[in-house]
């Protein structure tokens, strides 16, 4: 008993030093260049393949070693020069984006070259063995020297920063970057530099954790989640917080789930145990998160001198590409998708296509997730990462009551709505405390904490999710299992949602939620508790993204985690801001626009993701408005001409808010 | 000198090491207007912090009709009455001038968890913002957005927003910084027009400003009080041009 503890404390600690390397070069770009960088798992993924490659290719463990970390420096250098570069004075909605679509292209890249098929990463024959640290206990060498190299390569990583003169210009430019430009250092070699140091150590990490870990196309998205936990609990900014951070996240993740079972087994039946323990255990490391910033919101080891970073003021005003282009095509557009919409049925009927028709629904599902995510990402300007949570949150609830026999869609949706609200209540209270960078990464992580949550339960498919067994009933009213019925039910409820929405936009609430997004201290400063109006609409928003996971569920006839992945979180973010923010025109061309493409792309080639991946970034550094900009009047000049007489009534709806 | 309206007794701020705020004991009476003087640095700013909310003391105590609002938020402390301009124009840069001043006297017409009505359509809140927008000489400018004022219309702006909560205690933090010489005047006589109407803080650096305006003079420098009292008491003050040449010194 006390043997295995000891080696789980050291698996742990294992687990805590590849977090470390991960999140040592996160906490860097971060604290000096003010950047979210999601793409350094894909540094962490490449590395393990460009060093396994080349081990393979040269028989030798040193040379790939090396050849992991040169590679990726190199990768982060020119990374750094086409794109990054770019974003440090973006807001962090772009940059969050954008290396979404970085992560896209390399995680697709990387199939491309490699194939999907998982590749095997041989252990150095000196290391093959194991080492008894105590009598009676053999722990594998290859691990420990992990622990080792890892714990080298960060004191290292210390001695550069706290004895060169380069960590010296480092640490300046870290606490004060105009003054350091002003004496004249180049501070955006110092910003290469940096980034190109944070993408080898992921890259390192990458290559001594791939013999221990399933190296495939995507394999670092997964760790930099725990990464940016990491960053969380130990202080943006602070390379000796990621430290003590990574080795207790490591730790406790690891102790949790080895022991929380037997501990809970104390206290509750085994069979409560055994269906509680796995899910909390891995939700574990969310919760100390949580715990952390409620009561420290600024980390265990906050970066000493640093100010609490700000979003960058006022994103630059230079207008949109083509803003306003097509600005006179307005009506006639949004005419000709509101007849779309409705009668896509019958065309989809005379084109002898009725897949159309659950496309369609898919669709409206999604633009109704997108206009819920749209109320506090547009309107309130609050950057969650983590939407899909209550897309999965609804749809489990169906799945749930649907197999306890409770099937009548009057009781599940608004059920579906009332839990999602009330979840989201409980994590804003948490994550509304913190703001900019820190609430992207808090809602991330809040999402994924759910996933795993959603992926332990055992009795409802774990990982694998399960089929709902019946769709929604509605008392003979609508019958779900006829398309065209469900297809209008969910136009009815899209309609009737953007109508609210356009309603509440122009409410005192929607005017508040305007003002937070626009100056938050004036608001405050003027009387308003911003926190009671952003935590409902957060309860607001994820109510109606409930419903729409309601919907989910019924349209996929199945419930599982993958509604929460935090590619889907993205994939709704996308949406929102390729359609146009703060507009419920934009949600719904956002919806149509990126399923459509994902349609389109994915019957060209199965690599699509690829192009998408450069899309999204084009759209961060061309497209900045999204589509919806383009029929939106040219900024400073009104060009919708009034409309007049028996268009009276329809002048809200089409004009654009400002 | 009446009931104190403001007061703090002994407020201390420190950033690490560095007493901001050192002990200050300060009183607002009503219908007062008082203004907050010192070199650069001499924590008036913290000092407005303190009073606002923005910032909380380490020690001492900030009271408002004697009750102790310490630990108050600053949304709470609006509510009371206690309203601020920020140094730096502080506005709705996206929202028109009307919208900007509206927002503000929304904050205090009750509840704004109403999502259907829509807001544009509220006679009072209208009526009162159109009010405060034309006693500023703003009425003209209604219906432009914020972000296309003038410097010195942006201020007036800022100001009409404090004002149409109808304040108890009006803090202006820097209203003439940046301002033209004319724009600046034309401040001056319009705070001149707020005396007796409100009880007003104001921290300035135009000394012909502070001279031609204050009641009394209250002299902040390396975060202590150095003197309080008439401007003419003050600006004879031996202590207070030790205080302004010293630093002076230091800025060179």
């Amino acid at each position: 008993m006390h043997l295995l503890f000891v080696e789980q404390i050291l698996n742990g600690l294992q687990l805590g030093i590849i977090l470390f390397l991960m999140a040592a070069g996160l906490t860097l770009t971060f604290g000096i260049m003010n950047l979210v960088n999601l793409a350094h798992g894909s540094l962490f993924m490449l590395g393990a393949y460009m060093g396994v490659t080349f081990q393979l290719l040269t028989g030798s463990f040193v040379l790939g070693f090396m050849f992991a970390g040169v590679a990726t420096f190199l990768i982060g250098l020119v990374m750094e020069r086409l794109v990054i570069r770019h974003l440090y004075a973006r807001s962090h909605l772009d940059q969050v984006m954008c290396t979404v679509g970085l992560v896209y292209v390399f995680n697709e890249a990387t199939r491309m070259a490699f194939g999907p098929e998982p590749l095997h990463a041989p252990v150095p024959a000196l290391l093959s063995g194991t080492v008894e640290l105590l009598p009676g206990a053999p722990y594998p060498a290859y691990r420990l020297a992990m622990i080792v190299a890892g714990l080298a390569i960060g004191g290292l990583l210390y001695g550069l920063i706290a004895r060169t003169r380069t960590g010296m210009l480092i640490r300046a430019g870290a606490s004060n970057r105009v003054m350091t430009s002003v004496l004249g250092v180049n501070i955006g070699t110092i910003y290469a530099v940096v980034f190109g140091l944070g993408a080898a150590l992921a890259g390192l990490a990458g290559f001594i954790a791939a013999p221990i870990l399933t190296v495939y196309p995507g394999m670092g998205d997964n760790v930099l989640i725990l990464a940016l936990v990491v960053l969380v609990v130990g202080g943006m900014g602070s390379v000796k917080g990621a430290f003590v951070a990574a080795l207790l996240v490591g730790v406790i993740d690891t102790i949790g789930r080895a022991y929380l079972k037997d501990v809970m087994g104390l206290m509750l039946s085994p069979v409560a145990a055994n269906t509680v323990a796995p899910a909390l255990a891995s939700m574990l490391i969310y919760i100390l998160m949580a715990v952390v910033l409620f009561f420290r919101p600024e980390g265990l080891v906050p970066a000493a001198g640093m100010r609490r970073p700000e979003a960058p003021s006022e994103p630059a005003s230079d207008a949109p590409l083509g803003a306003g282009l097509l600005a006179r095509w307005r009506v006639p557009a949004i005419g000709l998708l509101g007849g779309g919409f409705l009668l896509l049925p019958l065309v989809a009927g005379l084109a002898d296509s009725p897949f159309w028709v659950d496309m369609g629904v898919r669709v409206i599902i999604f633009a109704i997730a997108a206009l819920s995510l749209d109320l506090i990402l547009g309107q309130t300007g609050l950057v969650s990462f983590g939407h899909a949570l209550y897309l999965g949150v609804g749809a489990y609830v169906v799945g749930i009551l649907a197999d306890k026999g409770v099937e009548s869609g009057v009781v599940q949706w608004p059920l579906a709505m009332a839990v999602s609200a009330a979840l989201a209540a409980a994590l804003s209270m948490v994550a509304l405390r913190t703001s900019g960078t820190f609430f992207i990464m808090i809602t991330l992580a809040f999402a994924q904490m759910m996933f795993y949550g959603a992926s332990s339960l055992y009795d409802y498919g774990g990982d694998d999710g399960m089929h709902l067994s019946v769709r929604s009933t509605f008392g003979g009213l609508v019958d779900l299992y006829d398309a065209t019925q469900f297809y209008y039910l969910a136009l009815a409820l899209l309609v009737v949602l953007a109508g609210l929405n356009i309603r509440l936009a122009r409410s005192r609430f929607g005017m508040v939620l305007k003002g937070i997004r626009v100056n938050e201290r004036r608001m405050q400063a003027v009387g308003f508790s911003t926190f009671r109006y952003k935590l409902v609409a957060c309860a607001i928003s994820a109510a109606v993204c409930g419903l729409a996971g309601a919907m989910l569920a019924n349209a996929a006839e199945f419930v599982g985690p993958q509604f929460m992945d935090w590619t889907r979180s993205a994939e709704l973010m996308i949406m929102v801001v390729a359609g146009g923010l703060a507009t419920p025109l934009g949600a719904v061309v956002g919806a149509l626009a990126y399923l459509g493409l994902e349609k389109y792309l994915s019957d060209l080639t199965i690599h699509w993701r690829l192009a998408f991946g450069v899309l999204l970034i084009l759209l961060v550094f061309v497209g900045r408005g999204g589509l919806g900009a383009l029929f939106a009047p040219a900024p400073g000049g009104e060009t919708v001409p009034a409309h007049k007489g028996s268009f009276r009534w329809a002048r809200p709806f089409f004009r654009p808010r400002a | 000198m009446g009931e104190a309206i403001l007061q703090t007794a002994g407020v201390t701020k420190t950033f690490g090491g560095l007493n901001a705020v050192d002990a200050v004991d300060f009183t607002l009476a009503p219908g007062e207007l008082v203004a907050v003087i010192g070199p650069n640095g001499a924590g008036k700013t913290t000092f407005v912090n303190l009073l606002s909310g923005a910032l909380r003391p380490d020690t001492g105590a900030v009271m408002f009709e004697g009750r102790d609002i310490s630990r108050l938020p600053v949304h709470a402390r609006a509510r009371l009455g206690i309203t601020r301009s920020f140094q730096i124009a502080s506005i709705f840069p996206g929202l028109t001038v009307m919208e900007n001043v509206a927002l503000a006297a929304q904050a205090h017409a009750g509840h704004s968890f109403r999502f259907w009505g829509e807001v544009a359509h509220e006679a009072p809140l209208r009526r009162k913002a159109h009010a405060q927008l034309a006693e500023l000489g703003l009425a003209d400018c209604a219906d432009r957005q914020a972000a296309q004022l003038s410097h010195g219309e942006k201020r007036l702006l800022e100001i009409a927003m404090a004002l149409v909560t109808a304040p108890r205690v009006l803090l202006l933090d820097e209203p003439m910084a940046g301002l033209g010489i004319a724009e600046a005047r034309r401040m001056i006589d319009f705070i001149a027009a707020l005396k007796g109407r409100f009880t007003i803080l104001l921290v300035e650096h135009d000394m012909e400003a502070v001279f031609a305006l204050a009641d009394r003079v209250f002299v902040l420098a390396s975060g202590a009080r150095v003197a309080d009292g008439l401007p003419d008491e003050v600006r004879a003050d031996a202590r207070v041009q030790l205080a302004y040449l010293g630093a002076e010194d230091e800025d060179l």
